[in-house]
């Protein structure tokens, strides 16, 4: 029952898929670059390297996106989140199952650099990967969860003052597991979604465009949140959104890695809800 | 005098709802002058990058309207387009955009009654709710 | 001569330049420490370190330079100058730099000039150094730089002990405090030889075969937020934009971690990969500006390292480099 246990196994695990060349490669967490640091991501080529992997609470970029274009199998530390967003990513076909191995990781939230739940964390209810390959179980106890920290009023004064803080700089976009286009809508130079300036409207168009991007296909790992410098919440915008397709639709992503993204398909007996002449919420 | 009226920017599917507007016309129905229609060859063309671009550039209100369900010239447009609005409605909902800024429809090419009828209570609740201040007018200074 | 100034004192002196002047400090939200311009009263006077640098106070985020409209220029207003309050020793000296890159070739940036010229720049001494800051190994005494108009540094509860360095300065804390401050000119920062240096003898032709850069930078997601946030980084772009029947050039931040930084029209990036965009950004900082104008364009105030999503130490990156000899 601790991260120590879960680091051991973890490291005897990896060293033989590497070994026995299940994987050719294991992507995972080293050690942080400075005392309570994040853990840096490090990608593991060789059997004795496997000491080098750690897992603590400080295991917070979400590794998804490191594993995308490679050739061959790579194995994957995956939290629980991790999990989900590689099985969205197979079921959107951006990743091959065969080349993936998951190593499912118990988790117990993840924390920041005062030692405190990180607020989607804390929010989190699955401690345990949907989908893997291998399973290391152990996680100590997880937090009072869940903990609705991203509630609050939706006011255009909160959302703008959200906005306010942002700087534009697009490292959520870098860090999610789903924003994997080529050349992003913001980068586009026909059309040209992006206003000259920084301004509100700049920042709603980035902020609006991308949450209508990751609407059913977000797996709420909280990386558009964690790796924001300005402390941007920006995260209960596209959790409102999750939560409405859950309860509409019933689907809820990175679950398994066949179902489609729920906005990427249809049923003749959806819902019409804030249609005109239906109910105006 | 000068009395505010709002700036409506309407997306109507070719192959019904712009019918059903014309049909309007013809038929000499009455309705409010304060939609600017955008012809789209199907509701499920219309990405929901343009309803915010409008918003956030400005527009009072937006309003979608495409075939009924089960009518689309392609199909299925308009019930991938069906998932899509009411998703993005409660997004624009949560950014604390008043819920009658923005609406969704079906008109087809024979309701021209439908069609004023349609326009005239859209124009009646975006006039209600007063100019779009989602930018709050302007840049914010760095 | 030094003198005192309580918190309350700071607070009212700034509330009065506040009529004038755009005040700017830090500001301490629910999770993190901001710099911006805002109500005096709000301002952090703790040791905590803003996650932004106050950059932008003198090279904004983007910034017009020119409007046309009928063939004709607009004139523009000159900005309105800025307080810049508890500018850190890594910040002030972060402005050394940038004005020996922006004002000491044989090109000035009229811009920037303005900015420096006007606004009126306070410093705050650190008390401790934070995780992730080295500007030690820089050289830099984190408890003083004259590359500032007056410098504070705390002394027992609410007090801070003020030492003027510019007329300018002790004018301003005249006129706008009553407090009369002698400047004193000769009080010079502490710094020594950075202990984080690279040879500036060193060829870029072997300095990129040194360590093996992709694998120390295999973490980077190349989001650009620590250039940023780095008080040194002043890559810009400019873009042209019509505007009703005017058309205005701005200029932008850019930032070398993206990819259309180097994008070539043909389609080909000198620059493809991550740690190649990584790898510029350590050796513009260590090695290119150091050969031009010898000094080194990083003053160690950790906000990339704090900042990283991914966790890159830049620190670690040269001191790998300095091991195998650059």
């Amino acid at each position: 029952m601790s991260f120590e246990l879960q680091e051991k196994s973890l490291r005897e695990l990896c060293e033989s898929l590497l070994r026995d060349g299940v994987a050719e490669i294991v992507v995972g967490f080293g050690e942080s670059a400075f005392a309570s640091g994040i853990a840096v991501p490090i990608t593991v080529k060789k059997p004795e390297d496997a000491a080098k992997l750690s897992w603590n609470s400080r295991c917070v970029p979400s590794l998804a996106r490191y594993i995308a274009g490679r050739k061959g199998v790579a194995a994957l530390v995956a939290k629980p989140c991790d999990a989900r967003a590689v099985a969205s990513l197979i079921a959107e076909r951006q990743l091959d199952r065969d080349n993936i191995y998951i190593i499912g990781m118990e988790c117990a939230g993840m924390t920041d650099a005062d030692g405190s739940a990180l607020a989607a964390c804390a929010e989190c209810s699955s401690r345990r990967a949907p989908v893997f390959d291998s399973e290391i179980t152990g996680a100590p106890e997880a937090f009072d969860a869940p903990d609705e920290r991203s509630a609050g009023e939706n006011s255009a004064d909160r959302f703008r003052g959200e906005m306010d803080k942002c700087i534009l700089c697009f490292s959520c976009r870098q860090a999610c597991y789903g924003c994997y286009c080529e050349t992003c809508f913001m980068d586009r130079g026909a059309p040209n979604w992006q206003p000259s300036e920084p301004d509100i409207g700049a920042k709603m168009i980035y902020h609006l465009g991308r949450a209508m991007h990751l609407a059913g296909r977000c797996v709420e790992c909280g990386a558009c949140e964690n790796v924001c410098a300005s402390g941007v919440n920006i995260r209960y915008l596209i959790k409102s959104v999750t939560d409405f397709i859950e309860c509409e639709y019933g689907f809820h992503a990175g679950m398994d890695t066949k179902t489609l993204p729920a906005l990427q398909t249809y049923s003749a007996s959806d819902g019409e809800p804030g249609f005109w002449g239906k109910n105006n919420e | 005098m000068n009395a505010w009226t709002p700036v409506i920017v309407a997306f109507l599917c070719n192959w019904c709802s712009y019918a059903g507007a014309d049909l309007a016309g013809t038929g000499r129905q009455q309705y409010p002058p304060n939609i600017r229609i955008i012809r789209v060859p199907c509701s499920g063309r219309v990405n929901p990058m343009f309803i915010i671009k409008a918003l956030v550039d400005g527009a009072d209100g937006v309003m979608v309207s495409g075939c009924h369900p089960g009518d689309c010239h392609y199909l299925a447009g308009n019930l991938y387009a069906r998932r899509r609005f009411a998703v993005l409605k409660k997004l624009l909902v949560t950014a604390g955009v008043e819920p009658d800024r923005v609406h969704f429809t079906w008109v087809s090419a024979s309701e021209g009654t439908r069609f004023a009828e349609v326009v005239r209570g859209v124009t009646e609740a975006v006039t209600a709710l007063g100019p779009n201040k989602m930018t709050g007018g302007g840049a914010g200074e760095l | 001569m030094n003198d005192t100034l309580t918190k309350d004192g700071i607070i009212a002196f700034l509330s009065s330049l506040a009529v004038k002047m755009r005040v700017a400090g830090p500001v301490r939200d629910a999770k993190v420490t901001e710099y911006r311009a805002a109500p005096p009263e709000a301002f952090s006077f703790g040791d905590g370190v803003s996650y932004k640098s106050p950059k932008e106070f003198y090279f904004p985020q983007t910034e017009k330079m020119i409007s046309f409209r009928g063939g004709k220029a607009i004139a523009e207003e000159a900005p309105v100058p800025a307080a810049v309050f508890a500018a850190r020793v890594c910040d002030l000296e972060a402005l050394r730099v940038m004005r020996e890159v922006f004002l000491s070739g044989r090109y000035k940036d009229p811009f920037f000039e303005r900015r420096l010229e006007k606004n009126l720049i306070i410093g705050m001494a650190c008390v401790s150094k934070k995780p992730g800051c080295f500007c030690d190994d820089l050289g830099f005494d984190m408890k003083f730089s004259d590359f500032c108009d007056m410098m504070l540094e705390p002394a027992g509860e609410d007090s801070f002990k003020v030492t003027g360095l510019s007329e300018k300065g002790a004018a301003a804390l005249w006129e706008y405090a009553r407090v009369k401050i002698e400047c004193d000119n000769s009080r010079r920062a502490l710094t020594s030889k950075p202990a984080l240096r690279l040879n500036k003898q060193t060829r870029e032709t072997e300095i990129f075969g040194m360590i093996d850069w992709e694998d120390m930078l295999s973490a980077c997601q190349g989001c650009g937020m620590c250039t940023y946030i780095c008080p040194t980084c002043h890559c810009f772009e400019f873009k042209d934009v019509s505007e009703g029947e005017a058309t205005s050039r701005y200029r932008c931040w850019d930032s070398c971690m993206y990819p259309r930084f180097t994008l070539h029209a043909s389609g080909h990036n000198p620059r493809a990969a991550t740690s190649e965009r990584y790898r510029q950004r350590a050796l513009h900082k260590y090695l290119y500006v150091m050969q031009n104008t010898g000094m080194v364009a990083c003053t160690g105030c950790g906000r990339c390292v704090r900042s990283c999503p991914a966790g890159i130490n830049i620190k670690k990156i040269v001191e790998a480099l300095m091991e195998a000899g650059a």
